[in-house]
């Protein structure tokens, strides 16, 4: 019988048991993030929870995922409503390689999700700036 | 960070930014609303971050203004802008507040607000949409001439590019109005926070041809290959086609003045940016626009005429201009907008001294301005007889 494979990519030691949560699946697609300039840099992947923000126990998973959307259009709306948040948009075809992903739809965006990148995962190389 | 010049408040007492109810996230709270000490309520929006803290901006809020929001019936920017009082909160890392600072949200940053007339939700892109800003744009301070020139310049800009597209595709023998109507745009918003101008396809559901598809299509093409030069501020000068002394012309119409009170011009909807985004057209960019124009665009397409207005066609918004001799000079296209002055000048006989464009077919002339020849020309100076 063969042991649990070592090399095989995993999700942070000091996560929340139950997270990402069980209804998580691998990506499978070309997803969407704000991203503050050209080429998007590590800062823009950093989650709620990296950057050292308070965060409440219910949301303690969600808050160690990042946001994506599948709708570019949702993405541009999102910059146009919180500049703060980025200066463009980029995008990245994500796979089971890269972590688990679950539909988090936000009531003004249907394609918003969540990302749980796997630790070794160099998150901003993966994404590419999208032209408006 | 960015810097503001509000001043410490002691009101409203707030010592925790712990959201009520949150109204839109994005890997956290982005706006949301909270109570202050004493029970009252107020809606917090995200409008800056750095490695320390991030900054929020407070507004006085009730459940009739979150319901507004919630439902799209008030963008984001005139929630925040109309409730009078505005106070700024950072909050570090560890959840403890500095501020409040009171400030007045109509001297933020553009660019740290909400984008003009963006709601919770999104809604279908507008085709063409212009937002125009700069030092004189405050509210209720926007000239008429600046409407007008918006006006123009996203109608005359789309005319131009369409008018390309139309003479080098296989389009021919359209009838004017047919052109008209792709640029004739229908307006279908206005906001006066800064000027914005919102346009509506020329094509209603269900009335587009093959044609007013391919041409729409072209024009978009060019537009955005026309704004993406000048936006880029590097790279060579475009070449001396036909090509870009048209998407050169369309830029200039639409690219903020070297003067004045407009210094920047966005251009969003799904002719610009189809994808939700927006580009800009500043005043480096409109510089080099005019660069452009200066090497490019030689041959004015425009004409000047003078003669008689005849055979008056109400239908199909057309008239034949002919010389003293009846010689016709040509057939001109001309507006509803037009049309008054024109049966003026058709029922009175009078002469006329237009200015018109050329159309894409090379035959008829669409007419610019229409204006009446002096009856009684002054008779030349006679020889001075003291000489």
């Amino acid at each position: 019988m063969n042991g649990p494979d070592d090399s095989a990519p995993g999700f942070p030691a000091d996560w929340p048991s139950e997270c990402p949560p069980a209804d998580a699946n691998g990506p499978d697609g070309i997803f969407y993030r704000l991203v503050h300039g050209v080429p998007p840099a590590s800062e823009d992947f950093v989650s709620y929870a990296e950057a050292g923000k308070q965060v409440p126990a219910a949301r303690a998973c969600e808050a160690r995922g990042l946001s994506l959307f599948t709708d570019i259009s949702d993405a541009f709306h999102y910059l146009r409503k919180f500049p703060s948040l980025g200066r463009g948009v980029a995008s990245a075809a994500l796979t089971d390689q890269h972590g688990k992903v679950k539909a988090t739809p936000r009531g003004p965006a249907s394609s918003h999700c969540t990302w749980w990148p796997f630790a070794s995962i160099s998150r901003h190389s993966l994404f590419q700036p999208v032209d408006p | 960070m960015w810097a503001h010049t509000g001043t410490k408040a002691a009101w409203p007492k707030i010592e925790a930014l712990d959201p009520e109810h949150v109204l839109d996230e994005y890997d956290g709270p982005r706006l949301f609303t909270v109570r202050d000490r004493d029970g009252d309520l107020l809606l917090a929006y995200h409008c800056g971050e750095d490695s320390e803290v991030e900054r929020f901006l407070l507004v006085p809020a009730d459940s009739a203004l979150v319901t507004e929001i919630q439902t799209n019936a008030l963008p984001l920017r005139a929630a925040l802008l109309g409730r009078g009082w505005a106070w700024i909160v950072d909050r570090k890392r560890n959840g403890t507040l500095d501020g409040p600072f009171r400030v007045n949200p109509r001297e933020l940053p553009e660019d740290v607000l909400p984008a003009e007339g963006v709601c919770l939700a999104s809604e279908p892109l507008p085709f063409l949409q212009l937002r125009l800003t700069g030092p004189g744009m405050a509210p209720g301070s926007v000239a008429a001439s600046v409407v007008t020139a918006a006006l123009e310049g996203a109608t005359g800009a789309i005319r131009l590019l369409a008018g390309h597209v139309q003479r080098v595709s296989t389009i021919s023998g359209r009838p004017p109005e047919a052109f008209r109507r792709l640029y004739d745009l229908p307006a279908v918003r206005f906001s006066f926070g800064s000027l914005t101008i919102a346009f509506a396809s020329p094509l209603g559901v269900g009335q587009a041809s093959l044609d007013d598809d391919e041409v729409l299509n072209g024009v978009g093409r060019l537009l955005r290959q026309g704004l993406d030069w000048a936006s880029a501020m590097t790279g060579a000068p475009p070449n001396a086609t036909p090509e870009w002394r048209a998407i050169v012309e369309a830029l200039a119409r639409l690219a903020p003045p070297s003067r004045g009170s407009v210094a920047e011009v966005e251009i969003s909807g799904t002719l610009a940016a189809p994808n939700g985004g927006t580009r800009y057209l500043t005043r480096d960019a409109a510089r080099r626009i005019v660069e452009a124009r200066r090497v490019l665009v030689a041959d004015q397409p425009s004409l000047t005429l003078e003669g008689c207005v005849r055979e008056f066609d109400k239908d199909r918004l057309t008239f034949i201009l002919r010389d003293p001799n009846g010689a016709n000079l040509r057939t001109v296209s001309f507006s509803e907008r037009q049309y008054d002055d024109v049966w003026i000048a058709f029922e009175s006989d009078r002469r006329v001294v237009i200015v018109a464009d050329k159309m894409p077919d090379g035959q008829m002339v669409d007419l610019a301005a229409l204006t009446f020849a002096d009856p009684d020309p002054p008779s030349p100076e006679p020889p001075d007889s003291a000489a």
